[in-house]
């Protein structure tokens, strides 16, 4: 234990060490599928054949690398979410903003032509809906502690978004609509091409190093407003910069894959444990650890079985597992 | 700024939440100089809070002004304000657990830039002000266990890391034991020493006792009687703002308040 003390004490090693970790998978996520056998392939193969190199480049790499983004931003969505509501229990699938992002992506599909720009901008419109619908209804209940009466009205939020989701699905063209949006609607990293994905990288990235830099003020964000503001926090300012970052980045990872439950809530707790409260670390480990888990998730959806597995079930399944000790552990004042 | 200056000042206030609420406050003046001790004494409802609220500059006061340093509040961007005046609330309820240490460094804020973070110099300014009320044992443990009054200490100790001229507290010693608020007293008496500017406010009459150069008597919205300690703080005012039969005594050259 001495040992392990002194390797991992300070929260800068701890974050190292994650971001090996993080890297090694990177690396073994691109070597791993289905083609030509499964499991890992070795590196040597890939010098050897340029079908495996196209399809490392092409097929896998963008998967990976977008499975990569959707982890760091559903979790750092929820961590955010969870610091500025003062609300440990909610996460962007709570909150409205995943089905808001999904009715919004379904909508461009469904309703106009479906082109890519169309998707993410509605994706992106509807989950800022479906945040700020959310939190005005909790504010407005008038049944139980503000906890319970956020995830309440997310819920609430996220059922009418749920069942616009059906409409839309009645309303496709079964012809070639309906196929289109049913298979973007089991969620997976399947559908990613570079094609679809570069165009996004820069919002994400811009977004990402936004809330890196200002990690240590997420901290004053979860403060009462009478002492933010007695400490010089402009609180509409900060709490706006952050909650649209975690949309946006949110919806647009969404309008590519699909939606996906779970990671939002389980990582923070996860790193809250091992770094403690200070967003100044929370902030750059949830991107790490929320980048790492989806990784592997989707890691298992591709190789596990012979039909690959969707991986909102793959996450549903990890997460809800993970959630009950979490919860049994975390002393969560509701 | 020589000791005898106004650094603060409430001028003719007038405010109420909306007009059809039968809470306001009317002609509100008081002025405060470095060094001096300010309190509010009023029973609960009385307006004091809405009244530090206002000097803030949290709330807008529907006329009248506050004028810090000469100069009209509004003036001051709010980085400024965070600069000049610190806030202790009663308590404030935290989710997440924060280090006592962590929790008062965030007490720095008004001295950083929007992307900077709490330099090393920063976090030892929190250190010493977490000592010097006397909960150095507790730095590296979760603000999230405390007690309420060990959490009074702690938010003093955030205001006082914050290094401002004037320092507001609301009811900050409501719930401390009889040494904690003597040790909590004695540091605001050494705070006017060094010549900050302290306004309290209490529904404590002791507090007010031990502590006021000036008290402001409140009933209802209305300040009854402002003024140096010795004329204000007698039997008379005391029962008519708190309703009730009061003693006053004399014992040690001090005022002692007897309600039982």
């Amino acid at each position: 234990m001495d040992i392990k003390n002194n390797l991992f004490n300070s929260p800068a090693k701890k974050l190292f060490l994650l971001a090996i970790l993080l890297l090694i998978a990177l690396i073994l996520s691109s070597l791993a599928g289905r083609f030509p056998l499964p499991g890992l392939q070795s590196p040597r193969a890939l010098l050897e054949s340029s079908l495996n190199r196209t399809i490392l480049i092409h097929i896998r790499l963008p998967r990976v690398i977008i499975s990569l983004f959707m982890g760091m931003a559903l979790a750092t969505a929820g961590l955010i979410f969870q610091t500025i509501l003062n609300n440990p229990m909610v996460e962007p699938g709570f909150l409205g903003v995943s089905q808001g992002a999904s009715f919004g992506a379904a909508l461009a599909i469904v309703l106009l032509s479906g082109k890519q720009w169309q998707i993410q901008i509605l994706a992106i419109t509807f989950g800022i809906a479906g945040l700020t619908f959310s939190i005005f209804l909790g504010s407005r209940f008038h049944f139980g502690h503000w906890v319970i009466r956020l995830v309440l009205a997310g819920i609430a939020v996220s059922a009418l978004f749920s069942s616009g989701l059906g409409i839309l699905k009645y309303l496709a063209d079964r012809e070639e609509k309906l196929q289109e949006l049913s298979f973007w609607l089991l969620g997976g990293t399947g559908g990613v091409s570079w094609k679809n994905l570069l165009p996004i990288i820069p919002v994400l990235l811009i977004a990402f190093t936004i809330l890196y830099l200002m990690r240590w003020r997420l901290n004053l964000l979860s403060l009462d407003d009478e002492t933010a503001l007695s400490i010089s926090v402009n609180l509409k300012a900060e709490r706006l910069i952050f909650l649209l970052c975690a949309v946006v980045v949110t919806s647009l990872c969404i309008s590519l894959c699909g939606m996906i439950n779970w990671i939002g809530m389980i990582v923070p707790h996860i790193t809250r444990k091992i770094f403690g409260a200070n967003t100044r670390y929370t902030v750059p480990a949830t991107m790490l650890l929320g980048g790492l888990f989806m990784m592997i998730c989707d890691d298992f959806a591709r190789v596990l079985f012979p039909a690959e597995i969707p991986l909102g079930i793959v996450t549903s399944i990890i997460g809800a597992i993970l959630f009950f000790p979490i919860m049994a552990n975390n002393k969560v004042k509701v | 700024m020589s000791p005898k200056e106004t650094v603060l000042e409430l001028r003719d206030i007038q405010f109420s939440y909306d007009k059809s609420d039968s809470f306001s406050l009317s002609s509100i003046n008081i002025k405060m100089h470095s060094g001096q001790i300010v309190v509010i004494l009023g029973p609960n409802g009385s307006g004091k809070t809405t009244i530090l609220k206002i000097a803030n500059g949290r709330l807008q006061p529907d006329s009248g002004g506050v004028y810090l340093e000469g100069k009209p509040l509004q003036s001051f961007s709010r980085r400024e304000i965070g600069q000049r005046i610190g806030f202790v609330p009663q308590a404030e309820k935290i989710s997440f657990e924060y280090t006592n240490l962590e929790y008062v460094t965030m007490g720095r804020t008004p001295w950083l830039n929007p992307l900077e973070r709490p330099s090393e110099k920063d976090i030892e300014i929190s250190r010493e002000a977490i000592r010097e009320v006397g909960m150095g044992k507790f730095m590296d443990l979760p603000v999230t266990k405390l007690s309420g009054g060990q959490s009074q200490l702690i938010l003093l100790a955030r205001a006082l890391a914050q290094e401002t001229e004037i320092l507001l507290l609301d009811e900050a010693t409501s719930q401390l034991d009889l040494a904690n608020k003597r040790h909590f007293l004695d540091i605001v008496r050494n705070l006017a020493a060094a010549g900050k500017t302290i306004f309290l406010s209490t529904h404590e009459p002791d507090v007010a006792a031990a502590l006021a150069d000036k008290a402001v008597l409140m009933k209802n919205g209305q300040v009854l009687i402002a003024g140096p300690m010795e004329s204000v703080f007698t039997k008379e005012n005391l029962q008519h703002i708190y309703d009730t039969p009061i003693e006053i005594m004399q014992l040690d050259g001090r005022k002692v308040v007897l309600w039982t």
